[in-house]
């Protein structure tokens, strides 16, 4: 079982094999756990599903390698940037996540059901409706399983960029690569892909008007650390 | 082909969806997970780049209908009053006169 003693309010450490950290973020949703520190993540089963996914090694690995750049320990070789991409690529929205549609969907239909505002979609489904259906990003006729196969041929791309970043204590990877024949017809010059270390998953898969502004220089974005840059 | 006025017409239904969004978000206030939130703000950060780049050179250089004109002034007034919840956000002012 996790100590979840300082889920409680008080500081919270996390030890791992080379002594104790704080733990990053808010920490009074932190707790610790003998595999690192965590935030209280909302629900359970994600919870549960975040800790069995970095019970597996291999999940481990990929993100300690982003953390270690992260921190300024090493440079990843090619073959490790590989391996972290394709862990990206398979890590997906959360599938176990619920979001609400909000009043920006609300009135679209979308499995034949009209959406309110207080409808709760998994966030694959919920960036679908809003970027494809909706904002018309992706060409006409582009279903939920080929947006989400855009982003992971994104990531995958040996011609898209790389970089880590911190927001707002969070580390997060992300991928930006030209859209091509995915670009809709209010789509843009680039797709754009990030994930964020902590959740295991992708926060954000989108065509941003002006890649710079809109994405690589938002405010809070600290800490930029390019692992492949192609623009 | 879309026309010159269909485009503006998708970019109004856009940012006024985008803006409902917004205010949605600012009610939910800390109900909403900070995933949610960081992915908004890139959006409405794009959105803004729109309404910058796109739409206020299309109202300014004469290129909307006087209906469209209608629309964009009454989505300036729109981000006008939303402005303070737009900077508890900490979401990016618009970049445009909110003057029509």
């Amino acid at each position: 079982m996790p100590d979840l003693s300082c889920a409680r309010g008080s500081d919270c450490v996390s030890v791992d094999s080379i002594g104790i950290s704080p733990c990053p973020g808010e920490r009074r949703d932190a707790f610790v756990t003998g595999l690192g520190c965590f935030r209280r993540l909302p629900d359970l089963d994600t919870w549960i599903s975040r800790f069995q996914r970095m019970a597996s090694g291999a999940v481990l690995r990929a993100d300690q390698l982003i953390m270690d750049v992260a921190a300024g320990a090493r440079i990843l070789t090619a073959e490790e940037l590989h391996e972290v991409l394709e862990h990206v690529a398979r890590a997906g929205f959360d599938a176990n996540a619920r979001e609400r549609a909000r009043g920006e969907l609300a009135g679209l239909v979308w499995q034949d059901q009209v959406l309110r505002g207080s409808t709760l979609l998994p966030p694959a489904e919920r960036h679908y409706v809003k970027h494809v259906l909706l904002r018309r990003e992706w060409p006409a006729g582009t279903s939920l399983e080929d947006y989400l196969e855009s982003a992971r041929q994104t990531i995958l791309n040996s011609g898209s960029s790389v970089f880590l970043s911190a927001y707002r204590g969070q580390w997060q990877l992300a991928v930006i690569g030209e859209s091509g024949n995915w670009r809709g017809p209010h789509g843009n010059e680039f797709i754009v892909v990030e994930y964020r270390v902590e959740t295991g998953h992708w926060t954000t898969v989108f065509q941003p008007r002006d890649m710079y502004t809109d994405f690589i220089r938002t405010a809070g974005r600290e800490r930029v650390r390019w692992l492949r840059r192609r623009i | 082909m879309a026309t010159t006025q269909d485009l503006i017409d998708f970019e109004l239904d856009i940012l006024n969806r985008a803006l409902d969004g917004v205010l949605d978000l600012a009610e939910a206030g800390d109900e909403e997970p900070d995933t949610v939130r960081y992915h908004e703000m890139l959006v409405w950060n794009s959105d803004m780049s729109r309404l910058k780049l796109d739409l206020d050179p299309a109202y300014r250089r004469g290129q909307m209908t006087l209906e469209q004109q209608e629309r964009y002034r009454v989505l300036l007034a729109r981000l006008k009053d939303a402005l303070p919840l737009i900077e508890r956000l900490g979401f990016a002012k618009p970049q445009v006169s909110l003057e029509p």
